[in-house]
């Protein structure tokens, strides 16, 4: 499983980019963290079937 | 109503995770494991990230580098008649401007309405009319403060409401998510660091900087307002040197041409976003590219159709001997001559204006 892209915090007008300053020299670490806790919330949100619960 | 959003797409799915504000594209093997097995057939996104409204062109102020330009405003009907069509298709957030847009007496039901549907609303403010209640709504609300201090923020904006800006921030900040935009020119660019250090001690979530644009009524001062080549060339070691602030500095991707392309920039930054993430629509219910570029694509009732013809706007393939063009894309398409940005400092165009 693959995480490419991870965007943090919200876009406000005239903004048009991102660019997530000094998040981004972590990220490969902000990465794994990010996709356990969308797993997670995934998991909350009722996405997963019990059989997928057990192995997540 | 916040909730979480999980949107496949050709390559995977999106996850929007609104509370914990992260915005994830994952692989397809992430998205079985969520229970997803279908992908679209596209080679693009299924639908915007993000839509930037404009809800009106009215103001309270009149600072000399705003690009809008006077229109027709929507209903508000006819505003959540888009935002039904926005929800329809997925969209994640929707970056509310203007003009002002608290200028406009239903600014807050049209934001609120995004709210129930299920979208995240952010808006962008001059700070000096905001009222300070009933704003939980908003994912963010970030304040245009061009100076660190009165004489700085006079100078670029040409209205003397810094006082005004910064309460706002500072009574926001308490209670909501607060961001500060700062438009980047000649006369702040060396006073950044003070901008962060203001920023760090207001608590603020994040300072955007923007590349400042030739559009609206800003063409008239953009000459004397516009950065010169010696701080362009220095563009890319003045915002190293911001992020040791505990405040995220976002960059407006207008300013990719000027980013050294090593690991750490070229990891989740590109430039111009039009058509692969985002889009516009102005208070007159016209559909453009984004808010700066005024190259009208459509109204918004055609909104679906228009992002799944953005094809010239996704598959651009500009300055082919530049080893950072993936990633940068030609630059801002404002700027745009002969196909690349002609403010960049390799940029080799005849037509390039002397910066």
């Amino acid at each position: 499983m693959r995480v490419y892209r991870v965007k943090l915090g919200y876009q406000s007008d005239s903004s048009g980019g991102f660019g997530f300053g000094m998040m981004m020299l972590f990220y490969p670490i902000i990465a794994s963290i990010i996709a356990t806790g969308c797993i997670y919330a995934a998991y909350l949100k009722g996405v997963f079937d019990e059989e997928d619960e057990d192995k997540a | 109503m916040r909730r979480m959003k999980i949107r496949p797409e050709f390559f995977g799915g999106i996850i929007f995770d609104p509370i914990h504000r992260i915005t994830a594209y994952v692989d397809k093997d992430f998205m079985r494991r969520l229970g997803y097995e279908e992908f679209p057939g596209l080679d693009h996104l299924t639908a915007p990230e993000v839509v930037h409204v404009e809800v009106t062109t009215k103001c309270n102020l009149e600072c000399r580098h705003c690009y809008t330009t006077p229109r027709e405003e929507l209903s508000l009907k006819q505003f959540e008649e888009l935002i039904d069509l926005l929800a329809e298709i997925e969209v994640f957030q929707i970056a509310f401007g203007g003009g002002e847009p608290f200028c406009r007496e239903d600014f807050l039901e049209i934001a609120r309405y995004a709210y129930d549907c299920g979208i995240v609303p952010n808006v962008t403010t001059n700070g000096v009319a905001i009222r300070t209640d009933r704003l939980d709504i908003f994912g963010q609300i970030n304040v245009s403060l061009d100076g660190a201090d009165r004489e700085t923020y006079l100078r670029v904006r040409g209205c003397d409401t810094f006082h005004e800006a910064l309460n706002a921030i500072k009574t926001l900040a308490g209670s909501y998510d607060v961001g500060i935009n700062v438009v980047v020119t000649r006369h702040n660019f060396d006073k950044l660091h003070e901008i962060m250090k203001l920023a760090e001690g207001l608590g603020v979530t994040e300072v955007m900087l923007i590349r400042l644009k030739p559009v609206g009524r800003c063409r008239n001062v953009y000459d004397d307002l516009k950065l010169t080549k010696e701080q362009l060339s220095r563009f890319d070691e003045t915002v190293r040197s911001l992020l040791s602030y505990e405040v995220p500095l976002k960059i407006d991707c207008a300013f990719m041409p000027f980013l050294t392309p090593d690991e750490n920039v070229l990891i989740g930054m590109q430039g111009c976003d039009c058509g692969i993430s985002s889009l516009a629509v102005k208070s007159d219910g016209t559909v453009t590219p984004c808010s700066f570029l005024n190259q009208k694509l459509g109204f918004w009732w055609e909104i679906k159709r228009i992002w799944h013809e953005m094809k010239e706007y996704r598959d651009v393939n500009p300055c082919p001997d530049c080893s950072k063009a993936p990633v940068c894309r030609g630059g801002c398409r404002v700027f745009w001559t002969n196909g690349m940005d002609s403010e960049c400092l390799k940029s080799i165009s005849p037509l390039s204006r002397e910066l």
